[in-house]
């Protein structure tokens, strides 16, 4: 080829690249300008209002009951020894039977822990949102979407990620949750939203007596037909469908179907008693991890949020509170051990994991079955939360900051994600998260 | 001795008045239904229906029969435990299809008369007549397309953009 002719040619394909970028699956243009560090990358809202001292301070009665028994009771996440007495947190009558353990090595070992951080809200709705949003949500009301764009909308326009890629597994659909899939934001919305199940609802609950029975549709000889008239009404009818109750969230023809086939396999499932329940599954927390083990294997999303909220007993009853956090602390272990056994996941899967919120210092008046004082969150020992995290890029028993030496804030827990999944450069060039929120990498 | 006591013009007025105002019978009112003419635009169906008018329609367009609220609350439930909303929505239709006193017609009366399946059809869903082009498409689709059945165009109409909206 003559000089003349490459240089023209190749300056003509230059032109066209540039005038015509590649189109991404999600519809953008442009690939993220982050790198991303991590395949997958599972967050645990680890919610519910959590104390320090009973978490990762690993005090257990010492510093909230006046009784001199301090120790460990979430063996899966903290290293160190459980409590020698005043056991109520385990199973049979009393709680005196404590979980065995199901990982071989605590996540804090394996993984680096922030043993203090700073949560920006004192409660739940908006410990809920700083965790998707990455601020505070400020003027935003209860059954009201987030104002600011949320961690699934960021991914998926900034990541590219297709729609089952980003997950939403609740615990119920009270406090606005099944609302934090997507914002309010006129650049994001619903097009970019993470899928949501609240699978304790829609597969054991209202949900199953409503879908239970959908029958899923040959592709060829029913489902074409059917989309066939349903897209001549559409074209029929000129109003724009896309709002409302009906709206979409952007999953393609064959992510809906496998959506609903995945539907159809958890009711056989649950028919059959075959969810991938934690070993001792007895309250709300344990159940909807079992189904967010489900949803990891099908779908092998690039991003998953988890919602877990059992200890929010604590408000009435201590020594439940007590005991759903052993729950959560084994449901955690059965969702990192269930990860490593998924091809495709094991190995390159990263776990992060923050309360939205801790509880008070002093205890209020009520008293449980043991006479223990139950806490409420509302000062400053609330804003007291912890960040762990594990996975190939993280470091290995590593500490960061420690008592009363906050290190990192709740809103780092999304930024993080952002960073492992290529796309924090965008997140924070887009100017809404709370100012300073950082990747809790470049905390270390 | 009886004494009388004059009247006035004004006395006088008042009974009178008084006994043309009294004991009249009431007017005979009578409430009902007009009927309404069916339109074939579907240009006035500017409003989405909520998430409670579309389940209470949709069961009383394939049932025959209103939804009971205890029913309706459920059904609104799972719909909030599923993010994406057209899921639950194909997923409800499919599942209501399955119910035995879902009330569909015969596939052979579909077939014998399509303009009247495609007319009835129209009517129940839409609430309104289809236009010539609407007619002679869905009668050619349904006539040259051996798999389809009234629960398949049931499902689409019921899941088309415009049964969302009044």
């Amino acid at each position: 080829m003559k000089r003349r002719s490459f240089l023209k040619k190749s300056g003509l394909a230059v032109a066209g690249s540039a005038a015509f970028p590649t189109l991404l699956p999600s519809g953008r243009l442009f690939a993220a300008s982050g790198r991303r560090t991590s395949e997958h990358v599972v967050m645990v809202a680890f919610a519910g209002g959590v104390r320090l001292q009973e978490s990762y301070l690993r005090r257990y009665v010492d510093d909230s009951q006046g009784e001199p028994y301090p120790g460990n009771i979430m063996y899966n996440m903290l290293s160190g020894e459980a409590p020698i007495a005043k056991i109520v947190y385990g199973t049979g009558v009393g709680g005196i039977n404590p979980i065995p353990a199901i990982l071989p090595q605590s996540i804090e070992s394996i993984g680096t822990t922030f043993a203090e951080v700073s949560a920006l809200s004192a409660g739940h709705f908006g410990g809920m949102n700083s965790l998707v949003q990455g601020g505070v949500p400020g003027g935003q009301g209860l059954k009201q979407r987030p104002l600011q764009p949320t961690i699934f909308e960021y991914l998926r326009r900034h990541g590219g990620y297709k729609a089952t890629d980003t997950w939403f597994v609740g615990n119920g659909i009270n406090g606005s949750l099944p609302l934090l899939n997507h914002s309010e934001h006129p650049n994001y919305g619903a097009e970019y939203a993470g899928n949501f199940f609240a699978p304790l609802v829609t597969f054991t609950g209202a949900g199953e007596s409503a879908f239970l029975d959908a029958q899923v549709y040959h592709p060829e000889n029913e489902l074409e037909p059917l989309r066939r008239m349903k897209t001549f009404l559409d074209q029929q009818f000129a109003a724009d469908g896309s709002g409302g109750f009906g709206g979409g969230l952007n999953n393609t023809d064959e992510e809906k179907e496998q959506i609903k086939a995945f539907m159809k396999l958890m009711y056989q499932k649950v028919d059959n008693g075959t969810v991938n329940v934690p070993p001792v599954t007895d309250n709300r927390d344990t159940g909807t991890v079992g189904f967010a083990c489900e949803v990891l294997s099908e779908f092998k999303p690039a991003f998953t949020m988890v919602n877990l909220g059992g200890v929010d007993a604590c408000h009435s009853n201590f020594s439940s509170y007590l005991s759903a956090l052993h729950r959560a602390d084994h449901a955690v272990g059965h969702l990192w051990d269930h990860i490593q056994s998924i091809p495709g996941m094991a190995g390159n899967t990263t776990l992060i994991l923050t309360p939205e919120c801790g509880r008070n210092l002093q205890p209020n008046n009520i008293l449980d079955e043991n006479d223990w004082r139950a806490y409420d969150h509302s000062d400053e020992n609330s804003m007291r939360i912890f960040t762990m995290m594990a996975g190939p890029t993280v470091p290995q028993g590593l500490t960061i900051g420690g008592e009363d030496n906050p290190v990192g804030m709740v809103t780092d827990t999304m930024m993080t994600v952002c960073d492992l999944l290529g796309v924090m450069p965008e997140v924070q060039g887009a100017g809404y998260v709370h100012p300073g929120t950082d990747s809790l990498f470049n905390r270390i | 001795m009886i004494r009388f006591f004059p009247l006035s013009i004004y006395g006088v007025a008042t009974c009178l008045l008084l006994c043309a105002t009294s004991c009249s019978t009431e007017p005979e009112v009578q409430y009902g239904l007009l009927p309404l003419e069916l339109q074939s635009s579907t240009a006035d169906k500017d409003r989405e229906k909520t998430i409670d008018q579309w389940i209470s329609i949709l069961h009383a367009d394939l049932f025959g029969s209103a939804l009971g609220s205890a029913e309706l609350f459920d059904i609104k439930q799972a719909f909030e435990s599923v993010g994406d909303q057209e899921v639950a929505r194909e997923s409800l239709v499919a599942s209501f299809m399955q119910n035995p006193n879902v009330q569909l017609p015969s596939a052979e009366s579909m077939l014998t008369n399509p303009d009247q399946f495609v007319e009835a059809t129209y009517v129940r869903f839409l609430v309104r007549y289809p236009t010539e082009a609407e007619r002679t498409w869905m009668r050619n689709y349904i006539q040259n397309t051996p798999t389809v059945t009234p629960e398949l165009v049931y499902s689409s109409f019921a899941l088309s953009t415009e049964y969302l909206h009044y």
